[in-house]
């Protein structure tokens, strides 16, 4: 254990750092606030029974190959630099989390940070589901994904995956780390496998479950009912018998009639279907079955779709989220009744997608083409309101090219740049990229 | 031997102390219940287990308030429940991940769990009719019940702590270092606090792990005692001198100065009840009389 005033020296920048205070612990080592000639740094050191030369390779060979480059490179907190002291012990240099942007789901939980609203969540979200594809496409696994590894910024959505020291390459770096009991996808519960990506995937299933349901997907009657939370009582609930709480065909889980349970209740029934099914899917046929799982682009393609789909209640201006299906729509949080959001149907090759139009809705390249990789969130059009007369509102063509609108008697006009097609029901767009448009109410 | 002495001044204080591992406990009634004649509603447990070499530490202030009336037992339900799921945890005392994993998860969901469920027992054998008007909505029987608790496991290298609502949880470390593990929530205003008879109160939980490699202190106690000093520095000064006073003197004189101290801060100060727990550890004689006590020993009033 390091005191505060140390002073150590990094191995390949070779700059003095001083131990300025303890940041926190967990079950692997200590973290420190570090000042050096960069400023203020975070230190991780090992306790001696987690300091080993595997760990020590494991850490260089991180610092060799750098984070996932490209939009994803800043979700994630890589060791950057490493410290070694007389007596063997060793850690690395990361940078320094701002706490007081950054918060954890349990201090979310706790109210100690504010929670996010509806479209930070899905931002949140959207983010895992592309910072974790990153690293898997970079042919690592992250081995340990829980709420304990990352943290986010509640007003922007912004993340950063922390403990990055467990990010492996799959049979290839050796690894102590199995995971976070309930995290763990229940074949390395039973010893039957190793951290994988598909691993990974179960891990962030129960994530995801977690940062929208605020409960675990395995925590029913069959956990209450445990007394003793031993050993053969972790492997019964997160390895043998995994029954998911909301299973239709399986209801040995389900929540206990508990007031404690309300809040996963309530999270449950305001679901979108759209997550519902994808969480079905992950903790039913996903539990046994590896290679069904739901995967990063499943996750973000609902995410996407999700964030598409927000209407604020004109009352108490809660967040709420149309569903197609719902004739009838009240405010979640007020309860009002809320009026059919107009939405834009946009058809493409492939397929159709709506999106509920509100005052600051802007039509992106990616609603055009959902398997476009770079300039995706390009501004296509933005919704304007008519200055004379705000009642009525139009798509500004903010693209360097025309449109065609056409009226329901058949009736083109042209849209030139910077010009506004009304919002008329019946009304046609041509985006004249392969997409068009209609308007729904 | 361990040696423990129990000692009732009078009704408004109670006190124990250990002399190895050096722990005092001291909880004073407050001057406003006093004058109002109510009970003190804190309540505290010390727990030292020979399997594991463990301490066990718990302090529950019980919500003051008409709509609180049962609170007094509340406090001493959670002070209970709490160290006897922490018991249950023993063999895995040593083993840290699933300690984290324990504190972090499965103790909260268990102590509100049972917490409830003694809550109800005590309902129905001593208000049988509340309980029947309100078994369909047991928010407004766990109400009546409401307290806070801070609860401290202490092994040899580690410090677990579990917190809900307000009460204080500090180290003082031999290099006259304090830590405060647990932050202070936000959101809440005019004194209100979480509470184990909160809704969704499993999810109101914090925890922390703290390593302990040398000597130092921990003390757990309820909001009265910081809330008798004008700052945070104040604190801490009382704070490295209790620990300096546990190092050095007989313990029994100590509880003796802090009943008068706490008393005095009570009259001058909110008027509220005050419980300090405090034990020392990483002393090498703990080791010593943990190894000769023949099993767990529990002090409090019985």
């Amino acid at each position: 254990m390091l005191k505060i005033g140390d002073m150590l020296i990094s191995e390949i920048s070779k700059e003095k750092i001083r131990i300025e205070s303890k940041l926190g612990e967990g079950g692997q080592g200590t973290v420190y606030l570090v000042k050096g000639e960069q400023g203020k740094l975070a230190l991780k050191w090992y306790n001696s029974n987690y300091a080993t030369g595997d760990q020590k390779k494991c850490i260089l060979d991180l610092i060799r190959q750098g984070p996932p480059t490209g939009d994803v490179s800043d979700c994630f907190i890589w060791p950057k630099d490493i410290v070694l002291d007389k007596a063997e012990g060793f850690g690395y240099i990361m940078d320094l989390i701002d706490k007081n942007r950054f918060a954890e789901l349990g201090e979310v939980y706790a109210h100690i940070k504010p929670q996010p609203h509806k479209k930070e969540l899905i931002t949140i979200s959207k983010n895992l589901a592309r910072a974790f594809k990153a690293l898997h496409l970079d042919g690592f696994c992250y081995r340990d994904i829980s709420d304990g590894n990352f943290q986010f910024d509640p007003g922007t959505g912004e993340i950063l995956i922390c403990d990055n020291d467990n990010v492996g390459i799959q049979g290839l770096t050796p690894t102590s780390v199995q995971g976070t009991w309930e995290y763990m996808a229940p074949e390395i519960v039973l010893d039957e496998a190793e951290p994988s990506a598909k691993t990974d995937l179960f891990s962030l299933s129960v994530l995801l479950f977690k940062l929208w349901m605020w409960h675990h997907p395995f925590h029913g009657m069959i956990e209450y009912n445990i007394r003793a939370w031993d050993l053969p009582a972790k492997k019964l609930v997160y390895g043998e018998k995994p029954v998911f709480i909301f299973d239709e065909n399986d209801k040995s889980n389900i929540l206990p009639n508990d007031p404690e349970y309300n809040t996963p209740r309530r999270r449950w029934e305001l679901c979108p279907e759209i997550l519902k099914g994808l969480f079905v899917k992950a903790f039913t046929v996903g539990i046994r079955n590896p290679n069904n799982r739901v995967n990063e682009n499943e996750w973000w393609n609902a995410f996407v779709e999700l964030g598409d789909l927000i209407i604020p209640c004109p009352d108490c201006r809660a967040e709420n989220i149309w569903e197609k299906s719902s004739d009838r729509f009240n405010c979640w949080y007020c309860k009002k009744a809320l009026n059919k959001p107009v939405r834009l149907i946009i058809s493409t090759v492939h397929g159709s997608r709506a999106i509920v139009l509100n005052k600051d809705t802007k039509i992106c390249q990616r609603h055009m083409d959902p398997y476009s990789v770079n300039e995706r969130d390009e501004k296509i059009g933005e919704i304007v309101q008519n200055p004379a007369d705000p009642s009525i509102w139009g798509i500004r063509n903010t693209t360097g090219g025309n449109w065609i609108v056409t009226n329901s008697n058949g009736v083109s006009t042209e849209i030139l740049p910077q010009k506004s097609a009304v919002i008329t029901l019946g009304n046609v767009i041509d985006f004249k990229n392969g997409a068009s448009a209609t308007f729904e109410y | 031997m361990l040696s423990l002495q129990k000692e009732e001044k009078n009704s408004n204080v109670e006190k124990y102390v250990e002399d190895s591992p050096r722990t005092v406990a001291v909880k004073c009634r407050g001057a406003s219940h006093i004058k109002a004649n109510k009970p003190c509603q804190d309540a505290f447990l010390v727990r030292t287990i020979k399997e594991g070499s463990a301490i066990l530490l718990s302090v529950s202030d019980g919500h003051g308030g008409d709509k609180y009336d049962l609170s007094e037992k509340g406090a001493e339900f959670a002070a209970k429940v709490s160290l006897d799921i922490i018991e249950s945890y023993k063999p895995y005392y040593y083993s840290v991940p699933d300690m984290i994993d324990i504190f972090n998860n499965n103790f909260p969901r268990r102590i509100v769990t049972s917490w409830h469920e003694r809550v109800i027992e005590d309902i129905k054998s001593s208000d049988m009719p509340f309980y029947e008007k309100n078994k369909e909505n047991p928010r407004l029987i766990y109400q009546r019940y409401g307290c806070t608790l801070v609860t401290a496991l202490i092994t040899e290298g580690k410090i677990y702590i579990c917190q809900i609502g307000d009460g204080d949880a500090m180290i003082v470390f031999d290099d006259g270092s304090i830590e405060y593990p647990i932050p202070e929530p936000i959101g809440l205003v005019g004194g209100e606090t979480h509470s184990m008879s909160s809704e969704d109160s499993i999810r109101l939980w914090i925890s922390k792990t703290v390593t302990i490699n040398g000597k130092g202190m921990i003390i757990l106690s309820t909001d009265g005692l910081s809330n008798s000093f004008e700052s945070k520095d104040e604190v801490n000064k009382f704070n490295k001198s209790l620990y300096e006073n546990m190092k050095n003197y007989n313990v029994v004189n100590i509880a003796d100065s802090l009943e008068g101290w706490i008393q005095k801060a009570s009259e001058n100060g909110s008027g509220d009840d005050i419980t300090l727990v405090a034990s020392i550890f990483g002393d090498e004689s703990e080791d010593d009389s943990l190894s000769k006590s023949s099993e767990s020993v529990e002090k409090r009033k019985e």
